[in-house]
Parts: structure tokens; sequence; C-alpha cells
């Protein structure tokens, strides 16, 4: 009962927190929420009995992915938003009217939903480990290799005209 | 009970997100949504480690955040290279597939 | 078996020309075609001799089933009978003749393959009309000696003029042609064949009343195939091409335009005897035609400076007198009168060659004059050729051209009238023809460069052609020379053996038409020796106007070109600035202004926005998830 008590309030604190991420106009704001989600969603993570991802929610996400972004954010120096002034066409009214009767209509669905009773115990690192490496090697292996590649694509978009590896002219403007 | 109330939360944290994405101009916010929108998917597979009681899902969670880090590395590499060069970064501005 | 022979060596001769003797010089490959058209010769001698009629079937041409019973067939057939053994002869003995001459005459052309090539397949194109045995394996050969005419006449196809005249000789045929189809329709209409054989059987078992009351088809039929003849034989309204076509090589106006292309309608009218002779109307008019095509040209004739243009409307004129022949029913006549004109027409065309070669190409009389002492074989034959036209007695020419004559008074169709304006024909005949050899051979010479006499290629031809102008006459003595030693008919009309329709005429009255031919001769050939071996007369400026309308051609061509060819210019120039540019053209830019049209309207819809895209995204993944759930 508790437990499930402090579930919700978490979840409507993440929500509020995602939300926030979305309406702030300044940049650092937005992302400051959106860690403070991210830490709400570790915890959350936590209760759920996921606690591998919750600790690598943490180190991964909060602290590798949002540290990237608040460094462009730095970098860049990314104005302040103001509010967007939204212009309520056709699109947008329907788009609200549609999504509040399937947000319900799915939430009924999935209130409805048996949830089928497997009596097993908590899931520890050692299956996660032993499923990693047997059934999903490939896609592991795979993963890895995604990494490499957004690594060098980052590098390669992102790198400076001068002392380019194709020696262009110096101020020409061939971008990539 | 727990599970499904953290379905329901992806859910809403999903349209969230998307609704960041739609109705922000510039690129860092938008990008800011897509991570939004999946991390509620994050949060869908670990209810499923709580109804199944099996490490696929925190697996797939594991997945899903590599690729959520390389996306947003190139992600963000582009908008680098994007600043520098045209030192606009707002969507409105950003309309060279005009037909 | 011979007849296949007698087709395919001048076909082979045609094509061996430009595959293995494209750079031989005149001679070789002059005497190759000449020696192909010999063996012809041969072997027509050869078919001559046959007494019965040869023939040779190489299977069904077209064959269409029509229905369960009925099929259209046309069979690839070709008979010898007498008509086409003789005009056999004629064409390969005359053909060799020339071919040889033109070793000479294109001795200094280069490239003369071309020349033999043409020849040798106007030839065979020749052979094919006169031997075919239904209406159109001859309507091959017809249209391919339209086209040997157009080729040989544009020869010199780099002088726009020699095209030009090419162009209309085929035009001018090709409409003569309409009618030989339209006449192939109809009769294949009515009676299912086009055979000669069979149509005349069919023919001749029809009534009179039936005739009578199918008038029309038969008037039809025979008008159409007399606009033919028009066209191929040179007759009014269709002439026109004939006194152009001198642009070609002379050689080409001997062998084509006056020995066999321009005989082809003759032929054509004596194969159709039997379908001609049903209706009096198709008759006269025929006839009709015929003088008056005789009596203008000669009045042409009478004026001309250029000795091929002489020549060519004396060609015209003597078509003209075959065709009153035909008209008047005397079919043996008209046969006689195209054997002994071919022989003479082509001797005179081979002597105005040869004038033309020994006067270094010039054509106008006004620049010859006392040729006699420099070309003394030329106009010794040339003048055998001119006494052989004008009808001089004993010559070849006096014994067709009297029979042509008198059937004109008296044959089946005949009539008084018809004779007059022949015997008025024949005068002028004899004027311009003596005036033409007089004016060219003798008194003084007017030239500028010294002729010289034609080589031995030429002038051998030119001996056998003058043989033959004097001695083919005697193959159609008339009844009434003939009835002096008591014999009948003469050897052409036993050989050829037309339906007697007998004529209404008697012994003496054919002696006095040929009397006043002959007085009629001698008077106005003397009066032309008289006014032009002076070297120039004084005629003209007596009748200044009449002078002038006929030196102008009667102002025929002009005529032609302001009514017929400058209307259909200015029609087809409207109608391809409206069909073409307007209809078609317009058609595509429209199509391809469209295309583009709705490729800009289509286009607005890239807005280039990832916002917008991204909300017509949700809108439709809202749908799409409430058609799912629900």
């Amino acid at each position: 009962m508790i437990m499930t008590v402090t579930l919700t309030i978490l979840c409507l604190l993440l929500i509020l927190c995602f939300v926030t991420t979305s309406i702030i106009p300044t940049p650092v704001g937005a992302c400051a929420s959106l860690i403070g989600g991210f830490l709400l969603l570790s915890f959350i993570y936590g209760f759920l009995g996921a606690h591998f991802a919750a600790v690598i929610q943490i180190i991964v996400y909060a602290g590798a992915i949002m540290v990237v972004f608040v460094f462009v954010v730095m970098l860049l120096n990314v104005p302040t938003q103001d509010l967007p002034k939204v212009k309520i066409s056709l699109a947008d009214i329907l788009s609200i009217l549609l999504s509040i009767p399937v947000l319900i209509l799915v939430s009924i669905k999935i209130l409805n939903w048996q949830a089928p009773m497997i009596d097993s115990q908590n899931v520890e690192m050692k299956d996660i480990a032993r499923k990693m490496f047997i059934d999903y090697l490939w896609p592991f292996e795979l993963i890895s290799f995604l990494l490499l590649t957004a690594l060098v694509a980052a590098i390669t978009v992102a790198h400076k005209n001068k002392g380019s590896r194709y020696m262009l002219k110096e101020g020409s403007d061939h971008g990539r | 009970m727990d599970a499904k109330i953290c379905i329901i939360c992806g859910l809403i944290l999903f349209f969230v997100g998307f609704f960041a994405l739609l109705y922000r101009k510039n690129i860092i916010f938008m990008m800011l949504g897509i991570e939004m929108m999946l991390n509620a998917a994050n949060l869908v597979f670990a209810a499923g480690t709580q109804i199944y009681h099996n490490a696929d899902g925190q697996i797939m969670i594991f997945f899903i955040m590599a690729i959520a880090a390389c996306e947003a590395a190139v992600g963000l590499a582009m908008l680098i290279w994007l600043s520098r060069n045209r030192k606009i970064m707002d969507t409105d501005h950003l309309t060279l597939l005009r037909g | 078996m011979e007849i296949l022979l007698l087709l395919i060596l001048p076909l082979l001769g045609s094509c061996i020309q430009p595959l293995f003797l494209a750079k031989t010089p005149a001679k070789i490959c002059g005497s190759v075609a000449t020696v192909i058209l010999f063996s012809c010769f041969l072997i027509s001698l050869f078919i001559f001799i046959q007494p019965e009629t040869v023939s040779l079937y190489l299977g069904n041409w077209i064959h269409i089933p029509l229905s369960a019973t009925e099929n259209f067939t046309i069979p690839l057939s070709f008979t010898a009978d007498k008509v086409s053994k003789l005009l056999l002869l004629l064409i390969t003995g005359i053909g060799t003749c020339i071919h040889l001459y033109s070793i000479g005459y294109m001795s200094e052309e280069k490239r003369v393959y071309r020349f033999f090539s043409y020849l040798n397949l106007f030839v065979f194109a020749m052979l094919c009309l006169v031997l075919g045995s239904n209406f159109l394996v001859t309507f091959l050969g017809w249209e391919g000696v339209g086209l040997c005419s157009y080729l040989l006449i544009g020869y010199w196809h780099t002088n726009p003029a020699n095209a030009q005249a090419g162009m209309k000789a085929f035009i001018v045929n090709r409409i003569g042609d309409l009618g030989l189809l339209v006449a192939m329709f109809t009769i294949y209409y009515h009676f299912h064949t086009l055979d000669y054989v069979e149509l005349s059987q069919k023919v001749a078992l029809l009534s009179q009343s039936v005739i009578l009351d199918h008038r029309d088809v038969f008037q039809w039929i025979g008008f159409s195939l007399f606009i033919a003849v028009t066209g191929k034989s040179a007759q009014i309204p269709l002439y026109v091409w004939l006194p152009d076509a001198m642009a070609g090589p002379t050689p080409v106006s001997a062998l084509i335009h006056a020995a066999t292309m321009v005989t082809a309608g003759i032929y054509l009218m004596t194969r159709c005897s039997f379908l001609l002779v049903l209706d009096p109307t198709v008759m006269n008019v025929i006839a009709t035609v015929g003088c008056l095509t005789a009596f203008f040209a000669a009045t042409i004739g009478l004026t001309q400076w250029d000795i091929k243009k002489v020549l060519a409307y004396s060609t015209v004129s003597q078509l003209g007198f075959m065709v009153i022949a035909c008209g008047v029913g005397a079919f043996d006549a008209a046969i006689g009168h195209l054997i002994t004109h071919a022989f003479f027409k082509a001797l005179l065309f081979l002597g105005a060659g040869s004038v033309i070669h020994g006067m270094h190409h010039e054509q106008d009389m006004r620049h010859m004059g006392g040729l006699r002492k420099y070309m003394p074989i030329t106009t010794i034959t040339f003048i055998i050729g001119t006494l052989a036209i004008i009808g001089f007695p004993g010559l070849a020419g006096f014994f067709s051209k009297d029979e042509i004559l008198y059937a004109a008074w008296t044959g089946p169709f005949g009539h008084p009238a018809f004779w007059v304006i022949g015997w008025i024909s024949a005068w002028m005949t004899a004027f311009y023809m003596v005036r033409l050899t007089v004016y060219t051979f003798f008194g003084t010479f007017r030239g500028h460069h010294t002729p010289h006499e034609s080589p031995l290629w030429m002038t051998v031809p030119l001996i056998i052609l003058s043989f033959f102008s004097v001695t083919a006459g005697y193959l159609m003595i008339p009844h009434a020379i003939s009835e002096l030693w008591g014999g009948g008919h003469s050897w052409l009309q036993g050989w050829l053996s037309f339906p007697a329709k007998e004529g209404h005429g008697s012994v003496s009255l054919e002696w006095s038409l040929m009397g006043a031919s002959v007085i009629a001769m001698t008077i106005f050939a003397s009066i032309a020796i008289g006014i032009y071996v002076k070297g120039t007369s004084s005629l003209p400026s007596l009748f200044p106007r009449l002078y002038r309308l006929i030196d102008h051609k009667w102002y025929v061509d002009e005529f032609y070109i302001k009514v017929i060819v400058n209307p259909l210019k200015n029609l087809s120039q409207t109608l391809f600035i409206l069909g073409d540019r307007f209809l078609i053209e317009g058609i595509i830019q429209t199509v391809s202004l469209l295309s583009q049209g709705i490729g800009v309207i289509l286009s607005e819809s890239q807005y280039g926005r990832i916002n917008t895209y991204l909300r017509f995204f949700f809108v439709s993944l809202m749908l799409f998830l409430v058609w799912i759930l629900v």
C-alpha cells in the first residue's frame, strides 16, 4: 500500500518535472529539470525492482548525456526562448482533442489488463549478465559498434575547418 | 498495480515529450523532448520487469540508453555544425528542404 | 522457265553494278550491262519462236481468305502471248542498242555504275509490265518504270533543275496511277478477277443488254484506265512531264521516253481492248484526246529551239497518233506504229545525243548548223530517221502512220474528223522534223567549238536502228498495197489477230488517203527546206501573238502552277501551321505545362518545417490509435 502511494507520488512529481522541462524558457533550466526528472526516474526504477537500470540511469543519462547537453548549451550560448506564441491552429486543436480520449482509453485498457502472475524472485545482476552475454550477445556487440560509429560521426560533423584532414583552403566554408 | 501505474505514467510522459518536440522552436529543446520520450519507454520496460520478473526489461533499458547516447551525440554534433555555419538554430529558418 | 531467266537477269545486273562494279569506268560496267541485256534479247528471240504462249507461275502473291468460300488471290504469274512477245523483242533489242550507245555517251562520267544499274532495273520493270498476266503484276512493272524514270531523269541530281524534272515526272505519273488503281478496284469489284485471260472470258460471256445496262461501270473503268494512259503515255492533260524529262541523259530519253515506257499506256489499252470497246463513248473520248494531243504537241514542236525538246513534243504527238488508233478500234495499227515509232524515235534521240556529244553538250539548234561536214554517219542516220517519221514512202513510218490514218477514217469507231486532225498533225510533223534536220545539219556552222564525230560505240547502234527504221514497216503493209499482189492481211495483223471488227472502207479510199498524206508531206517538207536552209526564218514576225503563245507552250505549265500547284502548296502550308504547330505541338506543350503545374501545386505540401511534419504525424498517430482501440 505504502509502496503504491509512494510510487504514485513519485510519478506525479516526475510528470511535473518533465512538463517543467517542456515549458521553461531558459535552456539550462530545462536541462536542470530534466536531470531532476532522471533522478526521480531512478528512484522509480528502484521501486520497481530494476536496480541495475536505476544505477545506469544515474551514471549514463544524468551523468553523461545530460552533461553533454549542458556542455553544448554553454558552448553555443543558446538564447533564452520566450514561451512560444502558440498559434492555435486546427492541427493543434485536433491533436489535443484526440490525445485526451486516447489517453483515457489506453489507461482504461491498461488498468483492466490482467497481469500474468509470475511468481519468482527478484531479478539479480547475475541474471542480467547471463542473459546479456548469452541471449543478447549479438545486439550487445552491435551496440558497441553503433557507439563507435556515433563517435566517429560526431567528431567528423563537429570538426572545425582548420586543420581538416581534407586540407581545404583556408576560409572556405565547405562544411562537411 | 504498481506496474500499471508506471505504465500509465510512461504514457503520459511520452505525450509530454512529444508536445515538447512539437511546440518548441529551438533544436536543443526538441532534443530534450526526444530524451523525454525515450525515458518514457524506459519506464514502461522497467514496469515490465516488475510484472514478468525477467531480466529482459533491464537489458532493453540498457540498449535504449546506449542508443539514446549515440543519438544525442550525433544530434549535438550536428547542432554545433549548424550553429557554426548558419548561426541560426531555429526550425523556422531551417527550410532548405522546402518544396 | 525462260521467262524467269528473262526477268532475273536484268534484276541481277542491276544489283551487280553497285555491289561489284562501283569503281569501274563506263566501258566495263556498261559492257556488263549490255551483255546481260543482249542475253535477254536472245532469250526473247527464243520465246518469240515458240509457237505457244509461254507462261510462268510463281505462286500466289497475295492470298487473303475472305470467308469460308471466298479468297482474295492474286497469283504472281507471267504470260508471253503474241503482243508481249513482240514487245519483248522490242524492249530487249532496242535496250541492247541503247546500252551499247550509253557506253560511249557516258564514257567521261564518273561512277556510271548508277546509270547502268538503273537502266537494267528499268528493263526489269518494263519486262514485268509486258509479261504480267494480271493487272497487279502489270501495275508492279508500271510503278517500277515510273520509279526508274524518276531515278534516271534526275541522274545528274546535283543540278536542282534536273531533280525537279524527275519529281515532276514521278508526281504526274502518280496521278495517272490513281486512275489505274481505281480501274483495278472497279474491275475486281465487278468481275472478281484481275487476270486478263479470265477477264476477257467473263466479258465475252456478257450479253449486249447487260453491257448496255451497266454502261456506267464500263465507262468508269474505261475512263480510269485512260487516265492512267494519259499519265504514262503523255497525253493531255498529263503530258507536261515529258518535255521536262529531257533533263536526263539522252540514252534515257531514247529508251524510256521514246521506245518503251511511254508505250506502256498503249500496251495497257491493247491488253484491255476487250473492255474498252464495250462502250463507244470511251472510245470516242480516247480518240478525241489522242487527236487533240497530236495536234497540240505538234504546234509546240514547231517553235522549239532545243533539239531534244523538239523530239519530246514529237514523241507526245506520235503517242497521240497511237492513242487515236486505239480509240478508233485499230489496236493492231497502234501496236504497229508503236514498233516503228520505237525504232525511229530511238534513232532520232540517239542521233540527237550524238550531236550533243559532238557539240560538247550544246543543245540549242541556233548554235548548230552544217554539221554534215563534221558528223557524216550521224547525219545520214538522222535523215533516215526523219524520213521515217514524216512518212516518206517506203520507210517504216509511212506504213504504220498511214494505217492509223486510214483506220481513223474507217475504223469501227472512226470518223473522218479524226482523219482530218491527224492529217494536219502529220503536216506539222513533216514541217518541224525537216526544220530540225535542215537547221542542224545543213547551212553554215553557227557554233563555237569544232564538233567531232562520235565514237563507234555510238554510231553502230545508230546504224542498226536506221536499218530497222527502214525495214520494220514491211511487217505491216496496209491492205490496199497488199491487194496489188492479192495478199490478205499484213503479217502484223495476222500475227496479232485481234477480233475482227470490220471497218467500213474501201481500197480506193485507202489509196486516196495515202496519196493525200504523201502529197501533204512533200509540200510541207519542201517548204521547211526552203525556209530553213538559209539559216533563219521570218515566220515568227508574221504571226507575233500566235508565235508567242505557242513558244510558251500554250502557257499550260503556268496554268497548272497557278491552278493546281500553288493552291496545294498554300493548303499544305495552312494545314502544317494548323495541324502541326497548333494541334500536335499544342497537345505536347499542354501536357508538359499540365505536369509542371501539378508539380508546382503539389510541391506546396513540402513545408520544409519539421514542426509541421510532426504535427501531421501526431494527428495521424492518434487517429490510428483510436482506430485500433475502438
